[in-house]
């Protein structure tokens, strides 16, 4: 998706960017678990860090032990989970009671190229903030395609309604600000729903009123032309993911979870793709893949006994460091 | 002076050296390459013939959806490696499971996952997919990269990790535009049992399993 900038105006949007920035600063613990910078993906490597976030959740904190910590490494994302989910589900019931009927209205009424008209508009005008990160992330090979998009659809596409510049193989390129900063190193921080505008990290959060000032020609528009442009664009949207919404509410174990995880997946991907890295480089892979001490796992029956008696910390580090075995092993 | 007196030898003998390398080096990546096509060749099979099911399926006209979804789950029992998946996808919390549990683990999780990647690829109706090639990942573990053609869903990048099992390779992960449904499902299982134990994921599973397909959409999650 291209990047929603928040309208942030003057003031106020220094103000809350300043403030931005301060919390990535003061979250030390937490940034130094930036999944995209290469060197923090041993994951075994902070498990202080670990036990911190752990003990920070509350709901989870009642649970003994490693249980809480999630197991793809050994990084909580999501130190401030409660109140995220708080956020989260104010945001569910907005989309359940508001977003998503009116989006349904949406779909029905209006026919399938008219979506496309609008996501071509929105486009179009979201294209400078796009530009203006290829610019900040020094990839001048985009910011001339994204140029060309900006020029051509403009003209022959009918102020964007219509993509010819697709049909004219400039490939769409994707940037905005918190992949413009956690290119040049910024870490993600941890993870916040924003609300109404869901998912993010404090990087993100930043990121999003960085990209409000590339739409700057908001602000000569009266208010109401912003919310209706907006408006119809996210609604729109929405009308085009009912079913995968659904499917996902309906699917997932934990919903929350399920987007927390594929959101975070997903901007490290871009962020890497942004910094020319790739996940093999770091040998995230290893993690997801390989646990070597499945390979001994039935001579290990006394070990399931005494399991209930709070042996993991007996447990624990055995993952790891075969892990790690391994690993140079191969 | 010993350069000038055997002169002829060594200029002879860098030749033959020059020669020999110029050999090896040509050979090297082909055999290089060959060893990786050797083992890429089965995997790409195997995702070829699949997708190639898949499609027919999606193609096939007059089935229901629900009818289109019971096939394809029908083709993941085949394709996945429960067994690896559910120890990867539980990690650390494995060690949680006794051993009945375990065994329940697997078999509920197949249902799970068959049930998902039925109801997910039902949609892909009018799509056509395109195996572009395969990578061979560390351990020999090989990704084949699959993208879609066509529909709504065109261009999108879906990717099969896939491992050599007891008897062929299977599928232990789909990544869906970089977003490792492994990795995803890690992270749900992972809060489940942190707040309520082996036997609560169990159960939520089940549940999920027990509900009918094609129920209608749930507005509360």
């Amino acid at each position: 998706m291209a990047a929603r900038g928040l309208r942030a105006t003057g003031a106020v949007g220094a103000w809350l960017l300043g403030w931005g920035l301060l919390l990535v600063l003061v979250t030390p613990s937490l940034a130094a678990e930036n999944q995209s910078s290469p060197g923090d993906s041993s994951s075994a490597g902070s498990p202080v860090a670990a036990v911190e976030a752990a003990a920070s959740v509350p709901s989870s904190a009642s649970v003994p032990s490693s249980a809480s910590v999630p197991s793809s490494g050994e990084k909580s994302p999501d130190p401030w989970q409660k109140m995220n989910r708080a956020i989260f589900n104010f945001n569910e019931v907005t989309d359940v009671y508001v977003l998503a009927p009116t989006a349904r209205g949406w779909a029905f009424i209006t026919p399938h190229f008219f979506h496309v008209a609008i996501r071509n508009f929105n486009d179009l005008i979201l294209m400078p903030t796009i530009l203006f990160n290829d610019v900040l992330q020094l990839e001048g090979e985009h910011a001339m395609q994204d140029l060309g998009r900006l020029m051509f659809n403009a003209s022959f596409g009918l102020l964007g309604l219509i993509d010819v510049a697709t049909y004219m193989g400039i490939p769409q390129n994707d940037a905005d600000f918190g992949q413009t900063l956690g290119y040049w190193g910024v870490p993600s921080g941890p993870y916040l729903v924003l609300p109404l505008f869901g998912p993010s990290t404090v990087r993100g959060g930043v990121g999003r009123l960085g990209d409000g000032a590339g739409t700057f020609y908001f602000s000569y528009l009266p208010i109401w032309a912003t919310f209706l442009v907006r408006g119809v664009d996210i609604i729109s949207w929405r009308s085009e993911h009912l079913e995968d919404v659904d499917l996902s509410r309906r699917e997932s174990l934990d919903y929350y979870v399920f987007m927390r995880d594929a959101y975070l997946q997903l901007r490290r991907i871009k962020v890497d793709e942004a910094r020319g890295v790739s996940s093999e480089a770091t040998g995230e892979d290893d993690d997801l893949y390989f646990y070597d001490e499945f390979d001994d796992d039935e001579p290990e029956e006394d070990d399931l006994e005494t399991e209930g008696q709070g042996s993991e910390s007996r447990g624990e580090p055995s993952p790891a460091s075969s892990e790690s075995a391994g690993k140079h092993g191969s | 002076m010993a350069s000038r007196v055997h002169g002829g030898d060594l200029r002879r003998s860098l030749q033959r050296g020059i020669f020999v390398s110029l050999v090896v080096c040509w050979m090297a990546p082909a055999g290089l390459a060959q060893v990786a096509d050797d083992l890429t060749a089965r995997p790409l099979e195997v995702v070829e013939t699949t997708v190639g099911e898949v499609i027919e399926i999606l193609g096939t006209p007059g089935l229901t959806n629900a009818e289109r979804r019971a096939r394809i789950e029908k083709i993941a029992f085949g394709v996945f490696d429960f067994t690896t998946l559910s120890k990867l996808v539980l990690a650390r919390n494995w060690k949680r499971l006794d051993k009945t549990q375990r065994q329940e683990f697997i078999v509920e999780f197949k249902k799970y996952l068959s049930r998902n990647y039925g109801s997910r690829l039902g949609r892909y109706e009018k799509a056509d997919v395109e195996v572009l090639g395969a990578r061979v990942e560390p351990r020999k573990d090989v990704t084949v990269f699959t993208q879609v053609a066509g529909s709504e869903f065109n261009g999108i990048e879906m990717n099969y990790r896939m491992r050599l099992g007891k008897s062929d390779w299977k599928v232990i992960d789909i990544v869906i535009e970089g977003v490792s449904m492994l990795a995803n499902f890690r992270a749900q299982f992972s809060e489940v049992i942190g707040r309520e134990g082996p036997e609560g994921l169990l159960e939520a599973i089940r549940k999920r399993n027990s509900e009918p397909v094609n129920s209608e959409p749930v507005e509360e999650s």
